[in-house]
């Protein structure tokens, strides 16, 4: 008799508290009888916004921000990704989300099409191709990117003056080349270990600068296949391994910047968020844009964050106020000055005085117009979080790791990883469909 | 008569309590006290209930109902019946990750206790520092995988790592931390054992000092020495810790994730990947979330045949 009422005393309690959790669960009302609202953001890195919060609540005194601050994540923004898509399951949709993962939300419908709005910002002529790739799923505009980046090629300089060179080299041929002096001079790094030329540290992002100069690319044109084993490609990763296997570029450990701050590396391709960290370390360094390939041209990898709107937001107008508010000058040039950003975000500016003095005045000038010049030859990269069939980033990174790692036939590795990544986008799209 | 019989029977009743009315009065007080009983249980117990019922049944629940369906987060649940038990049969990838996890566990447990037990012995035994020199051992416990990890990738570094360099003035070759399958999972199990050293120590520590130092001068009575007297009094009288020790440590490995995705990202190419690793890039990164529950599930029962297995082996050793 006990027992049972304990039971049913136990399952009551249960559905009580289920009952309270179902009952409590859902979106506050985000607007007062008032006027005022609270306009929701779900974003990282909550200091890279205080500006343009603080000139959105100005602009809008009866306005709150709400800011949702998540971690980053080890990779591509997973611990962001996943409290966002927390919140949309759960009903509790905040109004912009920062992300790297639009075009995955824009394809399942869960972000606001912005095409006609963007279009009429005057901001717009100022972004580049590449931005515009990041921030387009099937010619619609479904976000505004922020914080935009392009890998170059940074170069240590102490480093080529013990082989006699000043000058970076501008050709992938030319690159090997130095690998092979540095290896030939037996050149020693200030604690005594040997140096090499390049580091294929950090994944796709620091690789596949090569295979596009070479020709090659991620994926088709409507990413539905990829092109990881086209000749091209292959070719490039031959002259990657080759590099390895000369001694000119040691096995990718997953230790990333390491060598590079430890003077162990003359080469990295890498963005401009490693020159705060390559100047902390003291190194002597300058960057230029990617070497070309056969094909003559150099590409980079086109970083940055997507500022996108949920459809479930009833504050659009005040949302894209706020999103605009990152293209105004002031605020951008006091983020750059500040040290919240390295960056502008609108192409113009590198040729702003404002920005021009603040940069000479650093002594690096130099830098950010070689980071203005690679703004010119970006592509998006897919690869490093595909909206469609995601392990084909896992996939593509385990093939790259026994290419640079294991030094198995690049042809053979990149044709199974391909054969596996269409198969899984193929089966993908059709659920789709 | 038969009234005032039965009138005299009450006043018997009344004056003269039997065995029957005394049961009915104490169940009767007992009632009551089962009630005070009943409110004070409640309230005990009513937080932990609703602890347990919101963050561990109701998952468990949810997590067996998603497996017969299709989720992603972005879209309502659609029923495919076993398509996920089907696949996870089929799939290679599972069968690569649960080895892996699986190598890691029984290599590392033997290990971690042995090293552990031995390390606590000699604690014990210390005459000077004890307590010192057993926080020292037990702090690595309280460092966060995070820090761990991170730390660990630096001393493993193959090319400017301290392990390498250390190796190295002894005459040693570099040896390829993290970028060789086989040192990539020896480093790993050196993470998970540097970090639950101390943890296991503080166990067999407790238990070595419920010992009844009795039992050890019996047996040096009997003529056993040091390695007699560990083997025979030590180790039997510990065992329940050794057990528990040893079933923590299964349900702790066989979920290991965090140091290895700090550590070696599941790599190179995948082979340190653990099986928590795979579910977790299933769940959250493909938002495959039935497939993710049917992992899940099968994690779950993989741990729960192991304790079983655990327990019943050592019952029947024991008796």
């Amino acid at each position: 008799m006990i027992k049972t009422r304990m039971v049913a005393l136990v399952l009551a309690l249960m559905l009580l508290t289920w009952g309270v959790l179902w009952a409590g669960g859902g979106q506050e009302p985000t607007a007062n009888e008032d006027g005022g609202f609270t306009l929701r953001i779900a974003l990282s890195g909550v200091g890279q916004f205080e500006a343009q919060i603080a000139a959105f609540e100005k602009l809008n005194p009866k306005a709150n921000v709400e800011v949702i601050d998540v971690p980053w994540g080890v990779e591509a923004g997973r611990d962001l990704r996943e409290r966002q898509l927390l919140m949309i399951s759960s009903g509790d949709i905040p109004d912009i989300g920062a992300m790297i993962w639009g075009k995955e939300f824009f394809r399942e419908g869960v972000i606001m099409d912005l095409t006609d709005d963007i279009k009429k910002w005057e901001e717009f002529d100022g972004f580049t191709a590449g931005m515009l790739e990041r921030m387009t799923y099937n010619n619609r505009i479904y976000a505004a990117t922020i914080y935009p980046c392009a890998v170059m090629l940074h170069y240590n300089k102490d480093i080529l003056a013990q082989i006699g060179r000043a000058e970076p080299p501008k050709t992938m041929a030319e690159l090997a080349d130095i690998g092979a002096k540095i290896d030939a001079a037996g050149v020693r790094a200030p604690n005594g270990n040997k140096v090499y030329a390049m580091v294929f540290e950090g994944g796709n992002w620091h690789t596949d600068c090569f295979f596009w100069a070479n020709g090659g690319e991620q994926m088709t044109k409507d990413y539905s296949k990829t092109l990881i084993d086209s000749p091209e490609s292959i070719g490039a990763f031959r002259w990657m391994q080759n590099m390895v296997k000369n001694g000119y570029a040691p096995k990718p450990d997953g230790t990333y910047d390491q060598l590079w701050l430890n003077n162990q590396v003359a080469f990295f391709a890498v963005g401009a968020w490693e020159e705060k960290p390559s100047r902390d370390a003291g190194l002597n360094f300058g960057a230029v844009p990617i070497p070309v390939g056969q094909t003559g041209k150099n590409y980079a990898s086109m970083g940055g964050t997507e500022l996108a709107i949920f459809k479930a937001s009833t504050h659009k107008q005040e949302a894209m106020e706020f999103m605009r508010l990152f293209y105004r000058k002031d605020l951008q040039l006091t983020a750059v000055t500040e040290g919240k950003t390295t960056l502008p975000i609108s192409k113009p500016l590198f040729d702003d005085p404002d920005f021009q003095d603040y940069w000479t005045s650093q002594n690096n000038l130099d830098y950010y117009m070689a980071q203005k010049k690679q703004w010119e030859s970006t592509k998006y990269n897919f690869l490093e979080a595909p909206f469609v069939y995601p392990e084909a980033s896992k996939i593509y990174a385990s093939a790259l790791e026994r290419v640079l790692v294991k030094l198995e036939d690049p042809e053979k590795i990149m044709k199974e990883a391909a054969e596996v990544i269409n198969k899984g986008i193929a089966q993908k799209m059709n659920v789709k469909k | 008569m038969e009234n005032r019989n039965s009138q005299f029977a009450g006043d018997l009743i009344e004056k003269k309590p039997t065995v029957h009315g005394m049961a009915r009065r104490s169940a009767i007080v007992g009632s009551r006290m089962l009630n005070h009983d009943h409110l004070f249980i409640f309230v005990v117990m009513a937080p932990m209930v609703l602890f347990f019922a919101t963050f561990f049944y109701y998952p468990i629940l949810k997590n067996i109902y998603l497996i017969f369906f299709d989720y992603d987060y972005l879209h309502p649940p659609t029923y495919i019946g076993l398509a996920n038990l089907e696949r996870f049969f089929h799939d290679p990838v599972v069968l690569k990750v649960f080895l892996n996890t699986i190598t890691v566990t029984i290599v590392s447990v033997p290990l971690l206790i042995v090293l552990s037990l031995v390390v606590s012995v000699g604690v014990y035994r210390l005459r000077i520092a004890q307590t010192a020199i057993r926080s020292i051992i037990f702090s690595t416990f309280l460092t966060t995988w995070i820090v761990a990890g991170i730390t660990f990738k630096f001393l493993f570094n193959p090319e400017l790592g301290f392990v390498n360099a250390f190796l190295h003035r002894l005459g040693i070759g570099a040896v390829p931390w993290l970028t060789d399958p086989f040192w990539a999972m020896a480093a790993a199990i050196m993470l998970g054992i540097w970090k639950f050293l101390g943890y296991f120590m503080v166990i067999f520590l407790a238990a070595l000092y419920n010992v009844d130092p009795q039992l050890y001068e019996a047996a040096k009575i009997d003529g056993a020495n040091s390695l007699q007297q560990f083997f025979y009094v030590t180790i039997p009288a510990i065992k329940p810790a050794m057990v528990f020790v040893s079933i923590v440590a299964v349900i702790n490995y066989l979920r290991f994730y965090q140091q290895i995705l700090i550590l070696t990202g599941g790599g190179p190419y995948r082979s340190t990947e653990t099986i928590l690793m795979y579910m977790f890039d299933l769940g959250i990164k493909s938002r495959d979330v039935g497939y993710a529950s049917t992992i899940s599930l099968a994690l779950f029962v993989v741990i729960f045949l192991a304790s079983q297995i655990q327990i019943r082996v050592t019952k029947a050793y024991s008796n």
